[in-house]
């Protein structure tokens, strides 16, 4: 009787086995990556939507920054950019069935903007209907990267049937060309093609999203072939899957770098000596090789190289490959004498009896700061500063902002928030006041005034001159210090065809992409 | 009787009362901005700003004082109302039926994928060691057992990951949406609560098997399995 029992689940069990192997339907694809849908209201989930192609923006974004029409086929503005109209596009229906018109829109913005948004939204004094696929903002300042905030994920686009009570999202219905089928917040979002979509319908009937909160789950799930796309992921798992037939790996350049925030304000460091040695010492190569596994990574300005316009082309005596990291520090530890800070037997400087020590804020969410903020402290104690580093949490650095009690940061700013980089300048270097990711303290009327006559020229000449003569002046003086640019390392199983990454992170692109057939 | 009972009802709520007090205090003493850290969890990494921890602030009412906030989680106790998540927005109760329900079913299958081994096993080597004091299966279990439960859980699973995923590719790396995504997890779970409990079985089988009452049961004529079964199993199986 003993002896049939345990057959019997043996058996059960080999049959369970042999059934947990299913082939990946020629249907559906499985994507990865490390974010976690919270909940479906798109202030603080829109992200993952847009990603998922299920809510769209009236403007969207092109692999160099650029904004093209997205919901919206057009949009102009009066000529000193203080009124904005943007015409949508015709025959778009939601996935509930509704055609959008510009009262759905102007409902789904106005419950937008009385949410956060990672953009200055008080700029924006009215907004109207002005006609059946028109919609119109009256601005109280010259502002040209409007349209740019447009493209932000808190302005996708919901149809008016998802509000319920107090405006929450009910049932989350956008426009894209997926439709929610399943979502079980944090971990699951399923969505199957909308048929009635306004562009090129999707080619994959069905996608789940999973998030994997580790790096390696998520190479080893395309590395099963569990999962066809996995993003974000870190330098160790890259070299595994390289080696790997069945996988291929795509490394992208994104607009996010790696920056120490300086609050210029602390009379260690309104010396704007001290900022450039600080920035001097540092061998960004080393770090690059070494923590990240990437050469040629090394930031020597805010934008990156993807960032056309913003991105400087630096002269050979501008760049940080001109000397030996050894000549660098050298000049560092001479800056730092030529500001005060004398060189006592204990290593460190010192001036008036004060020893140049500082503080560090960083955050966990990204495991590779830690490591770099470590690197940085050693670099920096090579020319005398004693750097302590905390760990906090992320919010640790706009309250320490906030309250003045931060001295420096690491942080690795997203550029992709506000498309248009000078949105991003007119935010935090227009003001003494700086921003929250960005400087603090900092003062610098030619930046300042500068950048008010950026957002409201017309000609385009004058606007790239401008450009020069900001970035100059802010690499000179210093308010944020530049370590490096991101890469992003995707992982796709070699049955999808037509991957591609989108820099700006608003998609995964997966409409446009196709399962090879016999795999 | 009744005394009894309205004594117990006093502790249950002064119980109640006192858990929620403490969480309270707790919750406000830690280190940093309450708000800050809502709008982190809320609006992610890169979009936490004081002007998101200001309005969740306001939403929350957290500029309210320390009594009046107080007293409205104490009123919300009272009348069993647990809120809703401050990230999410999703009622607590959701949240606990999500997380807890995975919880649950996890910790249900371990305990009976370890009885499944634990029992067998524990019974066995016992039954070994009863015969022969250096019995090398008895002994390998022992080591065998110490180094599963010496190994950290996640390191278990690991090698499961690494056995039943990557190389024999029977079961998936990671996932929650069906029955076969929990079998890693179970085992993993599974062999390290039996690397404890097999030896505890196993001590108390040697035990029985020692005793005087099941030395009688043989020696009033029962064959060594009768015995066994009879007296020895059911009391190495309650003993503990």
């Amino acid at each position: 009787m003993q002896i049939q029992l345990i057959t019997m689940l043996a058996l059960v069990t080999c049959l369970m086995l042999s059934a947990c192997t299913p082939p990946q339907p020629a249907n559906k694809i499985t994507i990865s990556g490390p974010f976690e849908p919270v909940n479906n209201d798109p202030a603080s989930t829109g992200y993952m939507f847009t990603r998922m192609q299920v809510l769209e923006t009236l403007v969207e974004v092109n692999n160099l920054g650029q904004l093209v029409p997205g919901l919206a086929s057009s949009w102009k503005s009066n000529s000193d950019f203080t009124q904005w109209e943007f015409t949508l596009r015709a025959d778009v229906h939601f996935h509930d069935g509704a055609l959008m018109t510009a009262n759905a829109v102007y409902k789904s913005l106005a419950v937008a903007f009385g949410k956060p948004t990672p953009f200055p939204k008080n700029i924006i004094s009215d907004m109207e209907v002005t006609s059946d696929n028109t919609i119109a903002f009256t601005l109280n300042q010259s502002y040209r990267p409007f349209p740019s905030l447009l493209s932000n994920y808190t302005t996708a686009v919901v149809a008016p049937s998802s509000f319920g009570k107090f405006n929450r999202i009910k049932t989350l219905a956008g426009t894209g060309p997926y439709k929610i089928s399943h979502f079980e917040p944090p971990h699951n979002i399923s969505t199957t093609r909308f048929d009635n979509y306004w562009g090129e319908p999707a080619h994959i009937e069905n996608v789940e999203y999973i998030t994997g909160h580790r790096s390696e789950t998520r190479a080893l799930m395309v590395r099963t072939g569990q999962a066809d796309i996995v993003y974000n992921l870190d330098p160790a798992s890259v070299t595994m899957l390289r080696s790997n037939n069945n996988v291929n790996v795509f490394s992208d350049r994104i607009p996010r770098t790696t920056l120490i925030k300086l609050n210029s304000g602390h009379p260690f460091l309104t010396d704007v000596k001290v900022r450039q040695a600080l920035s001097l010492a540092l061998d960004r190569e080393s770090i690059a090789r070494g923590v990240m596994r990437t050469p040629n990574i090394a930031a020597d300005q805010l934008f990156g190289p993807n960032i056309r316009q913003w991105h400087v082309q630096l002269t050979p005596d501008e760049t940080l490959k001109k000397i030996s990291a050894a000549q660098a520090k050298q000049q560092a530890s001479d800056l730092l004498s030529d500001a005060g800070w004398a060189l006592a037997d204990d290593g460190y400087r010192y001036k008036d009896g004060a020893r140049l020590a500082l503080n560090m804020i960083t955050y966990a969410n990204r495991p590779e700061l830690i490591t770099i903020a470590t690197a940085i402290q050693d670099q920096w104690a090579q020319i005398g500063v004693a750097l302590s580093v905390h760990m906090e949490n992320v919010s640790a650095i706009p309250s320490g902002h906030a309250d003045g009690t931060l001295e420096t940061a690491l942080m690795a700013r997203n550029f992709a928030n506000i498309p248009d980089p000078l949105g991003i300048m007119l935010a935090d270097f227009s003001t003494i006041k700086g921003g929250d990711w960005g400087p603090m303290n900092w003062r610098n009327d030619t930046v300042f005034s500068n950048l008010n006559l950026l957002s409201r020229t017309t000609n385009d000449e004058t606007y790239n001159r401008l450009i020069e003569s900001v970035m100059s002046e802010i690499r000179r003086d210093v308010p944020l210090i530049p370590v490096m640019y991101y890469v992003q390392q995707t992982a796709t199983s070699n049955r999808l065809r037509n991957f591609s990454f989108d820099p700006y992170e608003r998609s995964f692109r997966v409409s446009q992409m196709t399962i090879a057939p016999n795999q | 009787m009744k005394k009894i009972l309205y004594q117990r009802l006093l502790q249950a709520l002064l119980m109640a009362w006192s858990v929620g007090t403490l969480t309270f205090v707790l919750t406000r003493s830690l280190p940093g901005d309450m708000a800050y850290k809502i709008a982190a969890g809320r609006y992610g990494d890169d979009a936490v700003s004081s002007s998101a921890a200001k309005a969740v602030a306001e939403e929350l009412g957290l500029h309210k004082s320390g009594l009046e906030q107080y007293l409205s989680w104490m009123a919300d106790l009272a009348t069993l109302d647990l809120g809703t998540s401050l990230v999410t927005g999703a009622p607590i109760i959701y949240e606990l039926q999500n997380q807890l329900s995975y919880t649950l079913v996890l910790a249900g299958l371990a305990i009976i994928v370890s009885a499944l081994i634990a029992f067998p096993l524990g019974i066995y080597s016992g039954i070994k060691s009863a015969n022969n004091p250096h019995s090398t299966f008895d002994h390998s279990v022992l080591a065998f057992s110490t180094f599963l439960r010496s190994q950290p859980v996640f390191c278990l699973g690991l090698i499961l990951i690494f056995i039943f995923a990557l190389e024999l590719n029977w079961l998936p790396v990671a996932g929650s949406s069906g029955f076969v995504y929990t079998i890693l997890p179970v085992i993993t779970l599974g062999l390290s609560l039996a690397a404890i409990s097999n030896r505890v079985i196993r001590n108390s089988t040697v035990s029985a098997l020692h005793s005087g009452y099941f030395h009688f049961a043989k020696i009033k004529g029962l064959s060594p399995f009768h015995a066994f079964r009879r007296h020895a199993l059911p009391t190495s199986s309650c003993r503990h």
